[in-house]
This record gives structure tokens, sequence and C-alpha cells, in this order.
């Protein structure tokens, strides 16, 4: 069966549109979310906030005195405060900057019409 | 729906359009972008309007999007997305570049009337990726384009059916082959590698011939693709050279995450922290022992018992599965037993040594135990633990301290040992039985060491600036697993390809070929590996003349063993078996060894090359023991290590029939297999070997044959029959020939009077300068007295040494400096003389 070129051509021009809007956002999506996963991972070596979570009533360095229980829960709760609060403003610029780059082109569709 | 029952099919719908509107459907997409950029650098610089400007912003995204992804297919290829569909137009996941070198070959192909297969291979050999793949597996490209232009006039001409069937069959090649390697889409690689599968057997046929198979040329293309982005990775060269320990790296000692571990001062100042090295990616990396490291991490996870001893050859990459574990657990992707535990590797000669006193030791042994044991992290990692047994008369103390001390929860430890060492000082050894659980470290396979040397030649490239070919790699591999037995495999090839690299830099060679690596292992191990060539063509094509030098009769065994040589060197000769076996069978005295010992001299440069073993030895009971190494005695086998060291070699088994029926037995793995396993679990290697047995066994029924004048011929059937009353068929079955030798005549002994006669007068004039010379008479009387069926040419033999040599021997201590230049052998009164008057 004989092409049409006309529609082919046409074809081919939404399809440039279509790859255009996946590459900006599907495509941008995982890798850009890819890499702040990443990077919150690597950064979890050092504040380790699952671990610390989880370990929040044991003593540190297995001080089972009373004194050992009440620093551990204390420097414990220090650690998660200042972590969460480091991946919370991670996590919201993060966000900010993907809010702006898939609000580029709906605000450039805008400012035009 | 599973990708196997996913069809798939090729479909571009420019490729069914007349040529004119194909080439304007090409074309107008181009022209549209260039358009479309023209006007957008208009509306951002020129237009007065913001509306205007926003969409010249906007559409200039749009074309850098386009220009960014230029080389990539309409859709990635998504294992997931695949798994749902039932139908795949494979055209979707092809690189633009693929498409537009496919549609320009069909049309040329339609045109010009020839294989679409083989213009799209000419046209593809030239692009620059493929030449240089093509130069790493030793190709130069100007040859194959040569070929391939003959192929071509040779090929049947394609109708436009035909070449959409092979399209159709050439994109589904290219499609898995692009899955295979977790690729987005098709690109070029995937398809010349398709082409050289799904091409004409005379394309694939020529790539064969050159020793080129098409995952040949998929290795070498993913070598090239992988090498920019490989040596940018951090601590590479030192994962791959195994340097790590050199780098000086500020041992940081961390508590645990979850601030539950203690610290361990003292262990630390005895030790490394492999987890810390790992985590800095300065090892770890790892290909194949998936079993292994799946075994090892379960033990470790266990509650109890929970000691893991590696036990492997040198080389074979037990610090390496160590040291993965660590790089596991730096990345949190281990199990949660292992979760946030140090690896720390202490030495044995570390922690036992530099304290004068046992005592000493043994404090500071309590005091790391208790570091480890309240710091609840640490997995210690012990090399060469056979060291503690080694050196457990110095500090007996110590050591059973350490081992109680492994049994307790608190402490895990991995351990090394080679197999030697853990057969020698561990096996045995109860407390270690108890605490450790062991897992055998196998070699990895070829393929596996190819894929690591691949990464590590892409190093060693940049380390002595040359190019190592693929060819050169696989080589190295084979070779080294085959022929250098003292490491395994990767090890013992790393160190061939970096021996290469080495030589081949001193000589100021820009690449390291096959030949190079080949030439090297031949100068290891005296083999000869290359094909034969030159003069030793025409030494193999003329052994037999060669060996009848110094052999009178005896044409079967003479041609039989020249014979297998030639089978050899062109490599016909079968691959899991010795060069030959032969079993010479005859009275004493009628050239059994001799022929060995001329083929020795022919081939080996040498009779030192004969690897002798007079079998009456092997008697005893303890005979096998004796050849095969005991861990008892702490003996190694005189067989196997001497193979070991010269693997290729005649190994020449006199009066076999006397060897102890196990000894039997063990020749009978050895001619069936070609190698067998030492007492201390090495394997050697006896295919480079050529193995002659001699027996004397029915000498008498073979000399009663002869007289009754009956043909060697018939007597063969019979005399392996009555062979049997000494071997079981099984073994007369796995020799290569059962050879006769027959009882040698008068002309024989004749032949061999003279051969010995002339050998003598060369010995006399080149030691002192004396033309010797032997009267016909002298000559006769030599051979009559030297003539006795039963025993052959030895009677001979003797008449020489004890008669002749005597004489010679008196006359030049008597005449001393004042010996005439001419003596004569003569006979007189049936006695030998020296004539010296007359001379």
């Amino acid at each position: 069966m004989q092409t049409n070129p006309f529609s082919y051509l046409f074809l081919r021009g939404i399809q440039a549109i279509e790859r255009f809007l996946s590459h900006w956002y599907i495509l941008v999506f995982y890798a850009y979310w890819g890499y702040v996963t990443r990077s919150l991972l690597a950064l979890d070596r050092y504040f380790a906030f699952r671990v610390t979570l989880l370990n929040i009533f044991n003593p540190l360095y297995q001080d089972y005195s009373f004194l050992g229980y009440v620093l551990g829960i204390f420097f414990r709760s220090i650690l998660l405060f200042f972590g969460g609060i480091v991946y919370a403003v991670i996590l919201i610029v993060a966000l900010a900057i993907y809010f702006v780059w898939v609000s580029i082109p709906p605000i450039l569709v805008l400012r035009i019409l | 729906m599973s990708t196997s029952t996913m069809k798939t099919y090729f479909e571009e719908p420019r490729f069914s359009a007349p040529p004119i509107t194909r080439w304007c459907m090409r074309v107008i997409p181009f022209l549209s972008y260039l358009v479309l950029s023209g006007i957008a650098l208009l509306f951002l610089f020129e237009s007065s309007s913001s509306h205007l400007r926003y969409a010249g912003f906007l559409l200039a995204l749009f074309l850098l999007d386009a220009l960014f992804y230029r080389n990539e297919a309409m859709e990635r290829i998504d294992e997931f997305e695949l798994s749902k569909r039932e139908k795949v137009n494979i055209a979707l996941y092809t690189s633009p570049k693929v498409l537009y070198v496919v549609e320009k070959n069909m049309e040329h192909a339609l045109f010009l009337k020839k294989d679409f297969y083989l213009l799209l291979c000419l046209d593809m050999v030239r692009e620059r990726y493929i030449v240089e793949a093509l130069r790493r597996l030793e190709l130069e490209e100007d040859s194959v384009v040569i070929h391939l232009q003959t192929l071509l006039e040779d090929e049947a001409t394609d109708t436009r059916e035909d070449v959409s069937g092979k399209l159709d069959q050439l994109m589904n090649g290219a499609f898995t082959e692009a899955r295979r390697y977790h690729k987005p889409y098709i690109d070029e690689s995937d398809l010349f590698v398709s082409l050289l599968l799904q091409g004409p057997p005379s394309l694939t046929n020529f790539f064969i011939a050159l020793g080129v198979h098409p995952s040949d040329v998929s290795l070498a293309l993913l070598v090239r693709r992988r090498k920019k982005g490989f040596l940018r990775i951090a601590g590479i060269r030192t994962i791959l050279l195994g340097t790590a320990r050199r780098y000086i790296v500020p041992q940081r000692r961390v508590m645990n995450r979850a601030w539950t571990a203690r610290p361990t001062p003292l262990l630390d100042s005895f030790s490394t922290d492999i987890t810390y090295l790992a985590g800095k990616e300065l090892m770890g990396f790892l290909i194949g022992h998936k079993e292994e490291y799946a075994r090892m991490v379960q033990i470790l996870k266990r509650p109890m018992r929970n000691n893991v001893l590696l036990v492997g050859e040198p080389g074979v990459g037990k610090e390496a599965l160590v040291q993965y574990l660590a790089y596991q657990i730096a990345k949190d992707n281990t199990a949660k037993e292992l979760f946030d535990k140090r690896i720390v590797e202490v030495s044995v000669h570390g922690l036992l040594a530099g304290t004068e006193a046992s005592g000493g030791v043994q404090k500071r042994v309590m005091t790391i135990l208790n570091e480890i044991r309240s710091a609840g992290n640490v997995v210690l990692s012990i090399p060469d633990i056979h060291h503690i047994v080694k050196t457990s008369g110095e500090n007996v103390t110590a050591i059973d301290v350490l081992l109680s001390s492994f049994r307790e929860e608190g402490i895990q430890v991995v351990a090394t040992t080679y197999l030697d060492d853990y057969k020698r000082y561990l096996e045995h050894h109860s407390a270690f039985r108890d605490v450790f659980e062991v897992v055998r470290v196998e070699e990895v396979t070829e393929n596996e060491a190819v894929e690591i040397l691949v990464h590590t030649s892409v190093v060693l490239e940049a380390q002595f600036k040359l190019v190592i070919s693929y060819k050169a790699i696989r080589q190295a591999v084979y070779l080294a697993h085959r022929y250098l037995k003292n490491t395994l495999l990767p090890s013992s090839a790393e160190e061939l390809l970096r021996e290469a690299a080495v030589l081949a830099r001193d000589r100021k060679a820009t690449s390291v070929v096959e030949g190079d690596v080949v030439e090297l292992v031949e100068s290891k191990i005296h083999i000869p590996l290359q094909k034969a060539h030159g003069s030793e063509v025409e030494q193999l094509l003329g052994l037999e003349q060669e060996m009848k030098r110094s052999i009178v009769g005896q044409e079967e065994a003479v041609k039989a063993v020249a014979k297998s040589m030639r089978s050899y060197r062109s490599g016909l000769t079968r691959k899991d078996g010795p060069i030959a076996t032969f079993l010479f069978v005859g009275p004493t005295g009628v050239g059994k060894t001799e022929v060995a010992k001329a083929f020795a001299r022919s081939i080996f440069q040498g009779e030192q090359a004969i690897i002798r073993f007079d079998m009456a030895e092997f008697q005893e009971k303890n005979a096998l023991s004796r050849l095969m190494g005991s861990l008892e005695q702490d003996t190694q086998g005189l067989l196997t290590s001497v193979v070991r060291d010269k693997p290729f070699s005649l190994i020449l088994l006199d009066e076999f029939e006397k060897a102890n029926p196990d000894v039997l037995n063990l020749f009978l793995s050895i001619f069936d297999e070609g190698k067998c396993t030492d007492a201390w679990g090495r394997a050697t290697d006896f295919s480079n070997t050529i193995i002659i047995a001699t027996s004397n066994a029915h000498s008498k029924f073979i000399y009663e044959s002869i007289e009754k004048k009956v043909r060697v011929e018939d007597m063969n059937e019979e005399l392996k029959h009555k062979l049997l009353d000494y071997f079981r068929p099984e073994l007369l079955n796995r020799f290569s020939g059962v050879i006769i030798f027959t009882p040698l005549s008068k002309e024989h002994l004749r032949a061999i009077a003279e051969l010995h006669i002339k050998k003598l007068i060369s010995e006399v004039r080149s030691s002192h300068g004396i033309e010797l010379q032997c009267t016909a008479a002298a000559f006769s009387f030599i051979v009559e007295l030297g003539f006795d069926p039963l025993f052959g040419a030895r009677p001979l033999r003797n008449v020489l040494e004890e008669t002749i040599k005597p004489l010679i021997a008196e006359y030049l201590l008597r005449a001393g400096e004042n010996h005439k230049q001419y003596v004569t052998i003569d006979v007189r009164d049936k006695q030998l003389y020296l004539d010296v008057a007359n001379s």
C-alpha cells in the first residue's frame, strides 16, 4: 500500500510535538526525580533518618544507663529534627524547581494567547 | 502478556513510497526545522510584540529538544511497556540514522540489482565506529571491503519482495540485539551485528574464516561504547588494578549510622576498613561468582555458625568477593542482618606478630576481640587464615582464644585460604570445621573472564597508551585457562595481558594483538601454539625420514607417531585427551624406546623432553600416591608435578604391564579426559603430551609368530586378545594405537651397527680429532657378535660398549698426546683390535 506523503508529513509534525511534550514532562520527570532520590539517599548516609527513627529509644553507643537512654532520645531527636528540616527543604526546593519546569510551556502558551 | 508472545514487525511508511516521494518525505521535515529556526530567531530578536517573543521562545525550546534528541528513535525500548503490547512496530524503536542507512542501501540494492545485505555491510564497514571495532578484531578495513566487493559480484540479485523480507528479518535481529544490551533504541552497532547473524552464509563464513564471530563484533563495539564513560568512574583504575590499599586514604573510622556501635581503636590500628574503601568506590568490582556470593550472604545472615571460609586457588577472586560484599553493604544493598555493618580486614601476621612475649599477643588479641564484641557491627575479614595454624607452634594460646571467640554470636568472620593450605592445615582441624562454613570459590568461566578483561583492558590502554585488540583479550583468557595453571582466571589472563602490554610498549608498538599474547605464552610454556609455518611445516612433513635416520625398521611405529604430531599441529587432535597414546609391544631391544627418543629429538629438540617412568617401580600399593602426591606424607606427585612443569612433553612408560592396577586405572582416565586431579585437588593437563607405553608382554608369542611367518596384521588381533591378560579391555581401547614391534633380522642389525659405528666415529673425531675407521671384516664380526634374535639390538650395543670403546680408551691412555690421526678397527683370530700402524 502506497503512503500518502502529506498525511505522513502531518503525522511527523504531530509526533514531533508529542515527543517534545513527552521529553519535557515524562523523560525529565524520571531523570530529575531519579537524581533527587539518589541525592537524598546519599545524604541519608550522614543523617540516617530512617535508622535513627527506628532506634529512637535505643541508647547511644550501648550505654544502657538511665542517662544513656535520655541522651539517646535527646540526640536522636535533634538529629531527626535537623535531618527532617534538611530533607524537607531539599524536597520543597526540588518540587518548586520541577513545578517551574512543568509550568514553562503552559505559561508560554498563555502569554502567547 | 509476556514478551515471548509479542509479535514484532517492521513498518516505516516512508519505505513503501516511490524514490522521489521518499526523498521529499525525508527532506521536507529537515527544511521545516530550518524554517522554524529562522522564525524562532526572528520572533525572539526582531519582533516588538511580546506575544511573538514568547512564541519564539517556545519554538526555540521545541527546536532545541528536537536537536538534542535528534539521534533517538520515536520511542524508547521499555521492557515493561513491551510486555503489555501484542504487536510492536520495530521502526518506532529504530534510530533515524539506522533508518536512513537501511533506506539508502535498500534503494541501491533495487537500483543496482545487487544483494541488499552485502551492500548494507559494504556501506557500514566504512563507518568510523565499525572500522574501530574491526581494528579491535585485527581486521583491516581495506581487505574487508575488497572481499565484500568480490562477494557482491557472486551473490544473486534481490527483488523488492526479497528486500522486504530481508529487512524484516534484519530489523528483528537488531531489535533483539538492542534489548539484549538494554539499549533505549536500535543503533548502528545492533544493525551491524544483526547483519552478520542474518546475512548470507558467504558473509558469515567470511568473518568466521577470519576468526571473528558475530558476538565478537558485538563485544568489540561494546568496548568502544563503554570506554569513554568508563574511565570517568571514580577509582576505576584502582578497582581494576587492585591498588586500593596503596591509595593514601584517610582511614576515617565512622560510627555506624544507628549510633549503636562502640569505637574499636586498637582494631582500627591493625586493620583496614574495607567497607569505607568500597563506599569510596575504590573497590567492589565483581563479575561472575553469583552462587558463591549468594551462599556467603546466606551464611552471614544466620544467627549461629555464621562464619565463612572462602576456599579457592590463587587469583580466583576470593578477595573480590569480600570487597563486593563490602560494596553492597556500603550501598545499603544487602540483607537486613548485614545492614550498617563494617567489614574490617586484619592480617594474621599483623595480629600475632610484633610483640615479643606471647602474653603480649594474647592481651592484644583479647582487647581486639572485646572491642569487636562491644562494637556489635564488625565483620572480620581474615585473608590467608591458614597462617593461624602455621604459626600455632609459637602462639598456641592466641589461636585458641581466636577460635573459641569465633564461635560466639557477637563475632563474625569471613576468612580466605588457598586450596592447598586448606587441605594441609585446616581440613583436619576440628576446631576450624566447627567454626567455619566452607564456600568453595570456583574459577570464573571464560566468558566471564573475557568480560572482566574487556573492562581491565580499558584501563590498561589508558595506562600504556596503546590499543588492546579484542582477539588478544579472548586469546589471553583461552591460553591462560588452558596453560597457565599456577593462578586461575581471571588473574592469570590479566597478568598475561598486562605483560603483553609491557612488551608491546617496550618495542614501541601501538597495539597488543593476538599474536603477541600467543608468542608470550609460547615463550613461557614451550608449547607450539601458533599455526605451523615455514621450516616447521617441512619438518612435520619429513618427520618419518628424519626419524629413520636413527631408527631401523619399525615403520608402523614411526608412521603412527609422525601422523599424530601432524594432526596435533594442524589442530585436528581430539580436544579432551592427550595428543596421542601408544602402546608399543614387542621383545626387548627391538627399538621401542629408541622410537620415542628419535621422536623427542625430532620434535622436542632433545631427549630431555622425555618424562620417563619405569613402571616396574610402581607395583606396590602406594604407587598411586607416589605418582599423584600425598596429603598425609606432604609430597607432590611425581607424574603430576613434572607434567605441570613441562606440559608439552613425551611421557614414556616403560614396562607398562608391570604397574599396579590402580596406576593403570589412573592412566585410563588420563587417556580418556586428558587430565587428572592430584591429591592436592589440582588439575593437571595432559592434552599437550604424547604418551608412549612400552611392554614386553607376550614377546614370545610375537617371536614365534614371526618365526612361523605370520604377518603382523594377522598377528595383531590375536595379540590384542592376549594382552587382556595384562590390561583391561577399556584401557587397551583407549590407546590411539597398539603397535607391534617385530624382532630384528640380521639385515636390520647390520643397519643398526652401521648407525652405531658412525656415531662412534663422529664422537671420537670431535673429542680427540681421530679419524676412526672400521674394516668390512671387523664390521661383519661385530654384527655376528651382536646378533641374538631374543634380545634384539641390545647385545650389539654391549659389543660396542664393552669391546670397542674399551679398546679405544686403552689406546688413548697409552698414546696420550702422541696418538695417530688414523685408527682402524679390525679383526684377527676372532678378536677385535685397533690397527694403528697401517692407518
